[in-house]
């Protein structure tokens, strides 16, 4: 039998448990068995329609799970202003569905006006920092809230960064008074493709700022003589993501913890036993930090 | 060394026009600059292209998987997304599909891309419930040629010279494609709407499709069902217990 989860009030906490990213095709399967998920987190996105069938299976979900919301293009490192329509439509879904959590992404996806689609890298400068710093500031403004800011996969770095992206990301929080999202995926991936150290990473990032890991699947594609791993959210999480999650449980301590999978999606029941191998890793680790 | 803007503003034109003048910006480390913007250039041309298949799925399955692959990657340079939210993503695809001269022997197919466009808005749009007949019992017989009438919010229109709900329901999912629609079949008037939360597609006859869309463009009952009897046969009364029924009618106003 599926455990039954008390329906939480307003702005219920997002447990310090796994989670499961929810996708449209699965929606009608958790409405009907309700399984034993710890909470599930949706791309706010995919939910900016003004009514109809998404929309009405979120609530209906939402009254039974602790929900998270992560959008993917505030385009928050944008040197474009802030899109005042899109802010209105995240502020709408957050009255409707009262997250636990909300985040958003350390990158940006518009410029002139288009939108790509993707979430490009930042440099990593003063002025990029100044910009995001007032930009977080600017959207917890209007979502009269805090956000996490996740960390980006990425497949290229600027010659003129001067800042680890470690350190931005920790100043930012500091700055701005955002949490963060650490993607453990998206940190083993950006580690591989430009030969940075994980463990020099986490030594930047405060323990107390990090609200939420996420997790998921990458590819390793060969390129010529070299390697880029890709961000593809459509597998399992890899052996080495896993070991670098406990790592950074050890650091950090038991935190929300997601699994994402977008693309070949598969059954619901694929994505609990994910859910199930981080929350035994995250108990193995209490137990052995206790 | 790119100030911000400009920085995004390159990396864009690289990504989406070709242009090339990024290379020193990036950290040569093993791969080229070339190939890491490669990188991205696959993610974003191929993600918005998935993007345009979810709201176009029987364009996609009449032209085929490769062709369409080719029709997105050609289509979305020119015209990218315009927000963050891809549910508003893809309305000129149709515009772009009629101008292709590849595609003109589908000649149908541009209009059918119209219904796609159309049912995606009408299953996004705002949620109404809706009203019956008996809320006219609160007004005087007399006052009733007076009436307006408020539609759902999702009520969608669309007419054209091709039989396009019959090819559009020969290609659901759960449909063989063996099926042969005969473009001889003829036009069609077609309402859009959804009642609850499952799109329907109706096809009008003549005296209804006058109706409605009158009454859709704020005429009084009698104002459009004398426009609707100057099309031919119609029965006002039946009409309007048939719609009210059918849960198109969100409300009536005086």
């Amino acid at each position: 039998m599926a455990q039954l989860h008390p329906t939480q009030g307003a702005g219920a906490p997002i447990p310090a448990t796994a989670g499961i990213g929810l996708r449209a095709p699965h929606h009608r399967e958790v409405i009907d068995t309700r399984p034993a998920a710890g909470w599930f987190e949706v791309h706010s996105e995919n939910y900016f329609g003004r009514g109809g069938a998404p929309i009405a299976c979120l609530e209906r979900i939402r009254a039974d799970y602790p929900l998270s919301l992560h959008g993917v293009a505030m385009s928050v490192g944008s040197a474009d202003p802030l899109d005042p329509l899109h802010l209105r439509r995240l502020q709408a879904l957050i009255g409707r569905v009262e997250p636990g959590l909300v985040s958003e992404h350390l990158s940006w996806g518009s410029i002139g006006g288009s939108y790509l689609n993707d979430l490009l890298p930042l440099p990593y400068t003063e002025e990029a920092l100044d910009h995001v710093v007032q930009r977080v500031g600017r959207v917890q403004d209007a979502l009269g809230r805090r956000i996490l800011l996740e960390n980006p996969s990425s497949y290229l770095e600027y010659a003129h960064s001067t800042l680890a992206e470690s350190v931005f990301l920790a100043e930012t929080a500091r700055r701005s008074g955002c949490g963060i999202l650490l993607d453990v995926n998206n940190l083993f991936v950006s580690c591989s493709n430009h030969g940075w150290d994980a463990t020099e990473y986490l030594r930047d990032i405060p323990a107390a700022a990090v609200e939420e890991l996420h997790l998921a699947g990458h590819s390793r594609n060969r390129m010529g003589q070299e390697e880029i791993l890709i961000d593809t959210h459509d597998r399992p999480v890899s052996g080495a993501v896993w070991r670098l999650y406990q790592f950074v449980l050890q650091r950090v301590g038991p935190r929300p913890t997601l699994i994402e999978w977008d693309l070949a999606l598969p059954p619901l029941a694929v994505l609990l036993e994910e859910a199930t191998e981080a929350r035994r890793r995250m108990e193995a680790s209490h137990v052995r930090a206790a | 060394m790119y100030a911000l803007p400009e920085l995004q503003g390159e990396l864009r034109r690289a990504l989406f026009g070709g242009a090339d003048r990024l290379g020193e910006a990036i950290r040569a480390n093993g791969l080229a600059p070339q190939q890491r913007l490669a990188v991205y250039r696959n993610n974003s041309l191929a993600s918005l292209g998935e993007a345009l298949r979810d709201t176009y799925p029987v364009v996609n399955r009449l032209v085929g998987k490769e062709c369409f692959d080719g029709l997105a990657r050609r289509y979305v340079p020119l015209d990218p997304p315009r927000s963050g939210c891809l549910l508003d993503y893809g309305s000129g695809f149709t515009d772009f599909l009629e101008d292709m001269e590849i595609l003109r022997p589908l000649a149908y197919l541009s209009d059918l891309a119209r219904l796609e466009w159309l049912w995606q808005e009408a299953y996004h749009e705002a949620d109404s419930t809706a009203s019956d007949l008996e809320t006219l019992a609160t007004v005087p017989p007399e006052h009733h040629g007076d009436l307006r009438v408020r539609l759902q919010p999702s009520a969608r229109w669309l007419t054209s010279e091709f039989p396009l709900l019959r090819i559009w329901e020969a290609n659901q999912p759960y449909r063989s494609g063996e099926e042969i629609v005969s473009l001889a079949e003829g036009g069609c008037r077609l309402l859009i709407f959804r009642p609850h939360l499952e799109v329907q597609i109706h096809s009008l006859e003549a005296g209804d499709h006058v109706l409605l869309s009158a009454l859709a463009s704020g005429a009084t009952l009698a104002e459009a069902s004398h426009q609707a009897a100057a099309a031919g046969d119609f029965d006002l009364a039946a009409s309007l217990r048939h719609w009210t029924s059918a849960g198109l009618i969100a409300g009536f106003f005086l």
